[in-house]
């Protein structure tokens, strides 16, 4: 328990810009600097910022799609190395945030859902685990037959959960996860969300640029700027009393109604 | 009399109709709302106001902007009526704009085509309407490329184009929802300011109630093609009718209590 199940150590990401000629000097682009951030397991965590403050190139170094060039990134005490990854990679699972994109075309909902039960080797009847997952995200067995063309915004986005959550992982991260969807079906798939953490005891590393998002899933909170960690905390201190500028300037900036009773 | 009456018009795609009977009307300076899910036929009506829909398309019914029929006019006629009269700023700035012309250049070809401007009048206005639409540094940013300015920036781009013959009616179309919320309040503060300036009438479309109830008086409250509810901001608040705007005005009500909960727990 003492040990964080996902935890950096001053980590960092430099990104190489085109050079401006031959001769210049090579630039860099920080995308993530110096950032320290343990994650112990049933943790909610939120990450907020404006676009490019570096919030999904953290969520791919934790996730290890993507190499550090400073610090590390350490899984249940364990320093990430490429080698042995079949263990991380059944515990800790990606909902990306456009299901449009990350959901491959040719694939029937029961192919993309079963992709990741063949690929982690999941030692149990893999139809069953299918119709189980399905039934947790609360969709309806018919569309398994179907294509994601064929599926509106919010199932799509099911599918996508149902695909992170088939292997029985400990740890999700979601990368914007409903800012594609319309606001009613939104409001599902959070609830969605929620239940579903709560079911199965699962970790959760949120990213969003909506506060409200972050509001409803996360007990913790940090807030990235040009990628830094200005502030973090728990989310009802950052949000309630918060200590940097441009926090009260993200806060200020939701939009309020006007005849709020 | 009424700036922009728009009488059971219906636009259908073969059998589908996408927009049923929809009648509003605006006076000069007004600004009206339209929100609904994607798919419900809001992006449809702004195309029909500015003669923008696919071939595909059929319609009937009446918009009549300062008298003229709009649905019966041709193209060219059209072309006169856009730009100096209605025009628009769409979702996506990034496919709105010319990727290969500078924005100065962008922002003056409807003077171009309306007022026969000089090349260094239109410099100059280019240089003026950058300016009021808050870009930094004008006489750079008309220079400038698309793909060189932030999204933000691009957005203000879209307006100063859509304001640049001083028309009587701008539509925007979801014009924040590829922004920050930091961005998107700066944006929307200079639309307000900006219609309420030249008193221009506002047609503000979007999925997201607390975004649009910032922007408008009156409302439609659209659901796959049909507008099951038009009210005054306020009422809509306090008595919405339709089942789907009870829905949404619950939803922005809880979400916003939600946030809420926090940040006034400090200053109490």
């Amino acid at each position: 328990m003492n040990t964080p199940i996902l935890e950096t150590h001053s980590l960092g990401r430099d990104f190489k810009l085109p050079r401006a000629s031959v001769t210049a000097k090579q630039q860099l682009r920080h995308a993530v600097v110096d950032v320290n951030i343990s994650i112990n397991a049933g943790d909610r965590l939120g990450i907020v910022g404006e676009s490019g403050s570096g919030k999904t190139t953290l969520a791919k170094l934790l996730l290890h799609l993507d190499q550090p060039t400073s610090g590390s990134v350490n899984f249940m005490g364990q320093k990430l190395q490429s080698a042995d990854m079949g263990d991380f990679r059944r515990q800790v699972q990606i909902i990306f945030q456009d299901p449009r994109s990350s959901l491959d075309p040719r694939m029937i909902v029961e192919q993309i859902i079963r992709e990741p039960l063949e690929c982690l080797n999941f030692n149990q009847n893999h139809q069953a685990r299918i119709d189980e997952v399905m039934q947790q995200v609360e969709l309806d067995f018919v569309i398994q037959s179907r294509y994601p063309h064929e599926l509106s915004g919010g199932q799509r986005q099911r599918v996508a959960i149902a695909r992170a959550l088939a292997a029985k992982p400990s740890v999700l991260v979601a990368d914007e996860p409903v800012s594609a969807l319309d606001v009613l079906v939104r409001e599902e798939v959070l609830q969605l969300l929620n239940r579903l953490i709560e079911q199965l005891g699962l970790t959760l590393v949120l990213i969003s640029h909506d506060l409200s998002v972050i509001a409803q899933l996360c007990d913790k909170v940090v807030v990235m700027q040009n990628g830094r960690i200005i502030e973090s905390g728990a989310t009802q201190s950052v949000f309630g009393n918060p200590q940097h500028q441009f926090t009260r300037q993200l806060i200020a900036a939701v939009p309020q109604l006007p005849t709020l009773k | 009399m009424k700036f922009l009456e728009v009488n059971k018009l219906t636009i259908k795609f073969g059998d589908k109709t996408v927009v049923n009977n929809l009648s509003f009307d605006l006076a000069a300076g007004d600004r009206f709302g339209v929100i609904g899910e994607s798919g419900s036929g809001k992006t449809m009506i702004a195309l029909a106001i500015i003669g923008l829909l696919p071939d595909s398309a059929s319609f009937s019914g009446s918009i009549r902007l300062d008298g003229e029929e709009l649905l019966s006019l041709g193209d060219k006629q059209m072309s006169a009526f856009r730009g100096s009269k209605v025009s628009m700023v769409f979702q996506e700035p990034l496919t709105a704009l010319n990727p290969l012309m500078r924005v100065g250049k962008q922002i003056t070809q409807p003077l171009r085509n309306h007022n026969r401007l000089s090349a260094r009048e239109c410099l100059a206005r280019a240089i003026e309407l950058c300016a009021s639409v808050g870009l930094p540094d004008p006489e750079q940013t008309v220079r400038a490329y698309p793909h060189q300015l932030s999204g933000g920036q691009r957005q203000r781009v879209g307006l100063a184009i859509a304001i640049a013959c001083n028309p009587k009616l701008l539509i925007v179309d979801e014009p924040t929802t590829a922004l920050d919320v930091t961005v998107q309040r700066e944006v929307l503060q200079t639309i307000n300011e900006l219609v309420k300036q030249h008193s221009t009438a506002l047609i503000f479309i979007s999925h997201d109630l607390p975004v649009v109830s910032t922007m408008v008086e009156t409302i439609a409250v659209m659901q796959s093609g049909n507008c099951v509810e038009q009210a005054s901001m306020s009422a809509l608040f306090d008595q919405p009718q339709h089942e789907y705007s009870k829905r949404i005005v619950d939803l922005a009500r809880a979400t916003q209590n939600r946030f809420t909960t926090f940040t006034t727990k400090a200053t109490s």
